[in-house]
């Protein structure tokens, strides 16, 4: 029989006495357990202290993402609840924020979940980024700030925290989840492959060792099971279902699973498109618009098709920068610009939905439009005065 | 010859092996080529030979401020999938060889190392690319570009996520590098390990020695 003890320090040569003494064979096995744990603690950068000093134009670990979840709960009571969306496979926590002013009447939601795949860092990096956008940047932007009074944001900063986490102590390209399968001859599901819509049927693979893997059966995984479970039980109140990859820099619509269109297609293209011209105005950047199966290719059981079979009016997949250079490994250098793009096309979005269901005043006049009127007045009183 | 969605998959992934092609043929340390948006596809389907598309984009330095140059490319795709696809392309203009300054700096500085390079992880799992990696980071690129061009089918969209080891050859009279690459086929979204062997100067260019897929990695394994 062979049993592995951790000793402290203090009762090594105690302990090593007493073996020798009584003629156990024994082996030391890990000679500075503290070290072990401080190394894998280390991510090579510096620790934030306060949500004042969070840098956003850096990727963040684990740990400092759920240090930073809690400093958005604190500093945003009145906007702001964590809630807890369910476990993952390897126990860790999975939380989504609801940001919303408080209303007495019903609110819709806008759905958006980051880091359902691993190596897909920028994804989360965005996720925090639009967070704080809501949170902290409201007074700014009229368009968000009207949403906040008819739409609570339901946001899933991680989803895949396993296999986040383990692509950044492991494999920085690693995809999946961390479930183990076959007697833990192989590890990870899809879970983009795993949602429970024309499950495992086409651009997905039943064997564990591939990397689309879609699981054992239609959400077998905790990670999708917890998406369904919440989404389902708010379903006629979702207006738009937003969930966030990379790389490709494209729009796509469902569906993955046919090359049908979807029944709301046209206005799905159309507000793509418009987000997709806005997004670009701001550095540039190209992105492509249309159904995944005909602009990148089909798979099956994904969460974006799922939603859509909901019934929701929009439902989108985000694959943000870039075009393959960097790929998953996008320089932190390009957080900031793929960020503010990113924001801009998603505020467009939400600027359509703002007058498309709650059609006031304020919504259909945005703050540039002011800022032209008011130099065009200028300009006037300039002209008739000389 | 049938009109095809500019945007669709069939069009953008032909295009990408004609830059893959453009990259091996015309790419430098210092130099290398990006797509613009497809402006217009045909396929044409050749019976009993495969599928030839008809494009027309323009590249792009994505290194040195340079001028769109638009062309006009054919990819054929056999449906014998032992053949590798034929690639023809056709550039407005030429492109001057604006690096050959920067080039030579690169083969000098490589050739006096002192010790032959050896280097890990480029970019790093942020992104970064130190400024003295750079063109071997690039060479790497132009010379990936004949492995994906090569082993391209219609299912596949090859991309060089990183270098993974390159180790440099003592020569005398061209630089020879070997790397081990990740590249990464957005369509099974496999990282797949590839070897290629390089051998460049500044005048007789890029040649590919070898290249060479390798069995799949598994982090779990090891």
């Amino acid at each position: 029989m062979e049993v592995h003890v951790r000793v402290p320090a203090s009762l090594l040569d105690e302990v090593k006495g007493s073996l020798l003494q009584k003629d156990i064979a024994f082996a030391v096995m890990i000679n500075d357990v503290q070290a072990l744990i401080d190394k894998s603690n280390i991510n090579e950068r510096s620790v934030q202290t306060s949500l004042s000093s969070f840098d956003y134009t850096k990727y963040h670990p684990m740990n400092e993402i759920y240090t930073w979840i809690d400093q958005i709960k604190d500093a945003h009571p009145d906007l702001v609840t964590l809630n807890y969306l369910g476990s993952t496979y390897e126990t860790r926590p999975i939380y989504y924020f609801k940001i919303g002013f408080p209303s007495d009447k019903k609110k819709k939601i806008f759905w958006m979940d980051c880091g359902i795949h691993a190596r897909e860092w920028i994804s989360v990096a965005f996720c925090q980024w639009f967070i704080r956008e809501l949170v902290e940047r409201y007074n700014s932007n009229n368009v968000i700030n009207e949403a906040l009074e008819n739409i609570d944001f339901y946001i899933v900063p991680v989803l895949n925290i396993d296999g986040y986490v383990y692509s950044w102590t492991t494999d920085r390209f690693w995809r999946k989840s961390r479930s183990p399968h076959n007697n833990k001859t192989c590890y990870g599901v899809d879970l983009n492959r795993n949602f429970d819509s024309n499950w495992c049927t086409i651009g997905a693979s039943s064997d564990c060792n591939s990397i689309t893997f879609c699981g054992t059966g239609p959400a077998s995984e905790p990670e999708v099971r917890a998406v369904q479970q919440l989404v389902s039980s708010v379903k006629s109140d979702i207006l738009c279902f937003l969930t966030m990859h990379s790389y490709g820099q494209l729009i796509l619509l469902p569906y993955g699973y046919t090359k049908d269109p979807s029944v709301n297609h046209e206005e799905m293209l159309t507000v793509g498109q418009k987000a997709a011209a806005r997004l670009a105005q701001i550095s540039g950047t190209q992105y492509r618009v249309g159904s995944a199966s005909h602009i990148l290719y089909s798979n099956s059981g994904s969460s974006r098709d799922w939603a859509t079979d909901l019934g929701f009016p929009f439902s989108f997949t985000f694959e943000l920068r870039d075009n393959g250079t960097y790929g998953f490994a996008l320089p932190e250098g390009q957080i900031k610009p793929t960020c503010e793009e990113t924001t801009a096309a998603i505020v467009s979005i939400i600027e359509y939905l703002n007058e498309k269901h709650f059609n006031n005043a304020s919504g259909n006049f945005s703050g540039t439009q002011w800022i032209n009127l008011s130099f065009s007045v200028l300009i006037g009183i300039y002209y008739s005065l000389f | 010859m049938e009109t095809i969605p500019p945007s669709n998959f069939p069009a953008t992934r032909a295009a990408g092996v004609a830059v893959d092609c453009m990259n091996y043929k015309m790419g430098t340390p210092n130099r290398l080529f990006q797509r613009q948006q497809v402006t217009s596809a045909r396929k044409e389907i050749i019976a009993g030979v495969g599928n030839k598309y008809h494009l027309a984009f323009s590249i792009k330095d994505s290194i040195n401020e340079q001028p769109e140059i638009p062309c006009t490319v054919e990819v054929l795709y056999y449906s014998d999938k032992n053949n590798t696809p034929d690639v023809k392309y056709n550039l407005k203009t030429t492109p001057e060889n604006y690096t050959a300054a920067k080039d030579q700096d690169f083969y000098s500085r490589m050739m006096n190392n002192k010790k032959p390079l050896i280097a890990e992880d480029i970019p790093d799992k942020f992104g970064a690319v130190t400024p003295e990696m750079e063109p071997v980071w690039n060479l790497a690129i132009a010379a990936a570009g004949l492995a994906k061009w090569k082993n391209a089918t219609e299912e596949t969209l090859f991309a060089m996520t990183i270098i993974k080891k390159v180790e440099q050859l003592i020569t005398s009279n061209a630089l020879e590098l070997n790397y081990d690459l990740l590249i990464h086929d957005m369509v099974s979204q496999e990282v797949i390990p590839w070897r290629i062997e390089v051998k460049w100067d500044p005048s007789g260019g890029l040649k590919v020695k070898n290249h060479k897929r390798l069995p799949k990695q598994n982090a779990d394994h090891k």
